[in-house]
């Protein structure tokens, strides 16, 4: 990751050329030194300058947490600071919310959710704030939900989409699990349509199939754009319906 | 070993999953990884050991009919970049793997152990002869 110099904090929302590479080595450095208040200050900063949230999470968050999982497989940071480190960034995270700029509410729902024991949410977490600056209305359940719970919010409250996220392949088994629960509750053949995502479905890229699922993406980016094929597919069913 | 192996039927990977705390048991009975230590050391491998089986349970349970190798290969750099640095040497991992076959072998009937067994033989293969990198 490129490291961060004086000249490099330049950037603009209107350049089509701006990278944000060392905006990301700042901040991998500003989290591993556990600077909660720098860390948000230069998020912060760099979406005041117009540069979309989306952007911020895929070339500042995403990165950082590729990154930080890496220099902990190799075992050059302990689990202390890849856990400081997340949660900073689930912070910074929070802190932009409130810059979101929102699309129309598009009258969609996603219920978004770890399953099996999976602890590594944040990757979900970008995916459910995705759809709601798309202008869906997410349910971000988090981490470790069990798949009884999650099944039944999406029905409880008409969900278009559920988003299962693992980052363990041991947890593929559960997400498998969580498909079948939500094929088979109430409605066999009807409910919510099924997002995967998570390394071992980009590991793997048929693995979407495998648990039965009916989008896989590889990104949060890839997940909005896949499924908003969706929404513009079910808008013209609905409005042929009518 | 080389290709990979054919996935298993899904009876074999339904007993396989089912006796999964029987098979990481009778791994650690036959194991004599940490036999040669004492008290609190012995205790700490020991739990160490089962907590990498239990996973290695799941992972094979959870991918053992996705066909091609990708997931597996994964775990297989998994093994030799960062559990050099949990203590566990790739011929550490490759030889509990061993004793891992074995036990499958000894509690799986035999036509299900038969379609398991080449699973685990290959990741052993796969272990011995990667590249070390990543670790020390």
């Amino acid at each position: 990751m490129k490291k961060s110099g004086p000249d490099d904090r330049t950037f603009s929302g209107n350049s089509t050329t701006v990278s944000l590479a060392s905006v990301a080595g700042e901040y991998l450095e500003t989290i591993l030194a556990g600077d909660r208040r720098h860390a948000v200050d230069l998020v912060t900063e760099v979406a005041d300058s117009g540069i979309p949230i989306k952007q911020i999470y895929t070339d500042v968050f995403q990165q950082c947490q590729f990154e930080l999982g890496r220099l902990w497989e190799e075992n050059r940071i302990t689990v202390a600071k890849e856990h400081l480190a997340t949660a900073i960034t689930q912070l910074a995270m929070s802190q932009l919310y409130n810059r979101f700029d929102f699309a129309d509410r598009v009258g969609k729902k996603m219920v978004a959710a770890c399953v099996g024991g999976e602890l590594h949410e944040i990757g979900l977490r970008m995916v459910a704030d995705f759809f709601e600056l798309d202008g869906w209305n997410t349910h971000y359940l988090g981490a470790n939900t069990p798949i009884r719970e999650v099944v039944e919010m999406a029905f409880d409250i008409g969900a278009d989409i559920v988003a299962l996220s693992t980052s363990m392949t041991f947890n593929v088994e559960k997400v498998r699990d969580a498909v079948e629960a939500i094929r088979t509750y109430r409605q066999p053949g009807g409910g919510p349509k099924i997002l995967v995502g998570g390394r071992p479905f980009n590991v793997e890229p048929t693995l979407w199939q495998y648990v039965g699922a009916d989008y896989f993406a590889a990104s949060a980016t890839g997940a909005a754009e896949s499924v908003g094929k969706l929404s513009h597919h079910s808008a013209s069913v609905e409005g042929e319906r009518r | 070993m080389s290709g990979f192996p054919a996935p298993p039927s899904s009876a074999a990977v339904a007993e396989f999953r089912d006796r999964g705390e029987e098979i990481v048991s009778k791994t650690l009975e036959l194991s004599d990884f940490y036999r040669g230590l004492e008290g609190e050391d012995a205790g700490i491998v020991a739990s160490k050991m089962r907590k990498g089986l239990e996973m290695t349970h799941r992972v094979v349970a959870s991918v053992a009919q996705v066909p091609g190798p990708a997931l597996l290969q994964d775990q297989v750099s998994w093994a030799t970049t960062r559990l050099p640095h949990e203590g566990f040497t790739p011929a550490m991992v490759a030889a509990n793997l061993a004793t891992f076959n074995d036990a499958i072998g000894r509690t799986l009937t035999a036509e299900h152990a038969a379609e398991i067994e080449p699973i685990i033989e290959w990741l052993i293969d796969q272990i011995t002869t990667a590249p070390s990198e990543g670790m020390g």
